[in-house]
């Protein structure tokens, strides 16, 4: 005698087979819509995190944003003092809600030039120099400190003047092109203040920073260089202020500088015109996203529902031996939680590879998104699975006690 | 577990029944477990609707039914199965059988709700009932005299107080009969069940305690 396991024989009576051909449309549909629904969250979230400068190296450098005033054609002409920030402005930009953090530039007061006798190189020039507070630095190097005592100064570079120099002049002037490496070993002279009080210092670039368009020392030098060489001992008020913010293409934020009359760099701008395509997208890819995913639930709930109207005349027969009719609903709805559970996982593998290849091709573009989903994209999944279960075991509780 | 109808009288026969002949319509009536109670009636008496109604299949009938405490037509489906389950067991005049399940699997599925009867002895009244050489056999390819054989097996191998046999012999020769009468006695011997039959014709099959006429 053959002897069958009782589940085999259930499923002979309650799941036939015949007909399951309409049920492969329906997970298709499912699943395409739980990864097209996944992915327009990964996008959105991956976007809003660069935006915000979750991940720090961002390029898109949302976090930190210079500002400085807009110079007008009457300033120019008439040769007036820099346009500057008042002590209320700087206290109005602070209180920005977007605002985390607020920093101003200290410009050196005192003449600075920079020399270097190389053997295919020769220079020396008059520049400026500057700082802020080290926590506006990105990737602050560790020996970014100087003592009055000491002859060597660190210097932070700007990496768009090193692009200027490595695809602008060394090309047109015919001299090699420099690694951060190579300029990293090199040593300048660095002269401050006039001939009668002056003093020089070496000078080595100790990093590169994306986010400050500048020269920079550390302020301890700047503070004493104003302090000992500067023509004029008050300290003027800043040109230039750097900002710490939520969101910089904040719409709020935007529309204040824009009143104000501040200048910032364009990628604020830019964020923001990404932000408007990237939401609008987004809100798009969900919204056919829900379409796909209502199409295969309503398909699939029919199944389920046609499955047990196919197994009606058993399953009545199965009540009236004495089975419970909670015991064969669920009997019949664990083959749906497995079926449901594989297309959520199939959904879930999908959306971390979704995730890995946005990651990749961000960084290329050197934006930094995480490399794996975060929990809305498994709050959703887990949603979408969980609805989609209600209501099948509706459908199966339904049709069992009917 | 005892039997109490009161007044009861389908909806479908409630203008039809005759009421001088009819011994278990509108009437009280009490049957303890352990007895055997035989109702006749001709072809249409309704015969299956008393059965079915017992069974708790129709709920469409005036009147009351209770076994023990319970009343049938405030069962929920949990109670009711559990009733069918444990207590109340069944041969279907149409017998109700899987058809595109083997003998064994037809007699396993209901055995398995309890496990009470042990597979060893479900099996050896399927041999005593001559389905021995049968057990792999669909209850598609099976004559309706074997196949109301195994629905008697099948109605015997769970544990009952109250056996409902609906013209449980229609289709049996006369040895075969004897068989599985012989069968259902030792059965029901057991555990003192009781046994309701529907005939159309008077028989001594059982030792009836009493006898209703539809």
């Amino acid at each position: 005698m053959k002897q069958r396991p009782r589940k085999v024989i259930f499923r002979k009576l309650l799941l036939r087979r015949r007909g399951n051909k309409r049920l492969w449309p329906a997970l298709l549909s499912l699943c395409m819509g739980t990864v097209i629904l996944l992915y327009a969250i990964i996008l959105y979230t991956g976007f809003r995190d660069a935006l915000s400068g979750k991940y720090d190296k961002s390029s898109i450098d949302g976090t930190y944003l210079t500002i400085s005033k807009q110079i007008d054609a009457e300033q120019e002409i008439t040769k007036q003092k820099p346009a500057l920030f008042t002590n209320t402005e700087i206290r109005a930009l602070g209180s920005l809600p977007v605002v985390q953090d607020i920093g101003m530039f200290t410009s050196a007061r005192f003449p600075v030039e920079v020399g270097f006798k190389g053997d295919s190189l020769e220079f020396s020039t008059r520049l400026f120099i500057e700082s802020v507070p080290d926590r506006f630095i990105d990737d602050k190097p560790l020996d970014w400190y100087w003592q009055y005592t000491a002859k060597e100064v660190p210097v932070i570079v700007s990496t768009e003047f090193l692009n200027l120099y490595n695809y602008g002049y060394a090309p047109n002037q015919g001299v090699p092109q420099l690694t951060r490496g190579t300029i990293q070993t090199l040593r300048f002279t660095l002269k401050v203040g006039t001939d009668n009080d002056a003093a020089e210092y070496t000078a080595r670039v100790a990093g590169f920073s994306h986010r400050i368009s500048s020269i920079l020392v550390p302020q301890s030098f700047i503070t004493y260089g104003n302090r000992h060489f500067a023509p004029e001992q008050q300290e003027p008020q800043p040109a230039r202020i750097i900002l710490k913010v939520k969101d910089p293409s904040d719409e709020l934020l935007v529309a204040y500088l824009h009143e104000a009359g501040y200048e910032t760099n364009n990628e604020l701008l830019r964020a923001n015109r990404m932000r408007t395509v990237v939401y609008g997208a987004t809100l798009g890819m969900g919204l056919l996203a829900i379409v796909l995913l209502l199409m295969g639930l309503s398909v699939f709930t029919l199944f389920a529902e046609l499955t047990i109207t196919r197994a009606q005349h058993n399953l009545q027969l199965l009540v009236q031996l004495g089975y419970s009719p909670r015991f064969l609903s669920r009997f019949i709805f664990r083959r749906y939680i497995l079926i449901v559970l594989g297309v959520m996982i199939a959904a879930g593998i999908a959306a971390i590879y979704a995730q890995v290849q946005t990651a990749k091709a961000a960084l290329e573009m050197d934006i930094y998104i995480a490399r794996f989903p975060g929990w809305q994209v498994w709050v959703a999944l887990s949603v979408v699975g969980v609805v989609l279960l209600v209501l099948v075991k509706r459908k199966i509780d339904k049709g069992v006690h009917h | 577990m005892r039997l109490s109808i009161n007044h009861l009288i389908p909806l479908p026969l409630k203008q039809q029944h005759n009421t001088y002949n009819a011994t278990a319509w509108e009437q009280d009536l009490v049957f303890n477990q352990g007895e055997h109670i035989l109702v006749q009636g001709p072809s249409g008496s309704g015969k299956t609707l008393f059965i079915n109604t017992l069974y708790g299949l129709r709920k469409d009938f005036e009147g009351k039914v209770h076994w023990s405490a319970f009343n049938l037509k405030e069962l929920t489906a949990m109670q009711l199965s559990q009733l069918r389950a444990a207590s109340l067991s069944i041969v279907f005049q149409d017998m109700r059988l899987f058809p595109e399940l083997t003998v064994w699997e037809n007699v396993d599925i209901k055995r398995r709700i309890t496990d009470t009867v042990t597979g060893y002895d479900a099996e050896q009244w399927l041999e005593r009932l001559g389905m021995g050489n049968k057990l792999d056999v669909e209850v598609s390819q099976l004559s309706a005299g074997e196949q109301q054989r195994v629905a008697i097996v099948r109605a015997l191998s769970q544990p009952f107080e109250w056996l409902l046999l609906d013209e449980p012999f229609s289709y049996l020769d006369f040895f075969n009969r004897q068989k599985a009468i012989a069968l259902i006695k030792e059965v029901a011997g057991f555990t003192r069940a009781g046994i309701v039959v529907t005939s159309v014709a008077a028989n001594d099959d059982f030792v009836y305690d009493k006898k209703m006429l539809l």
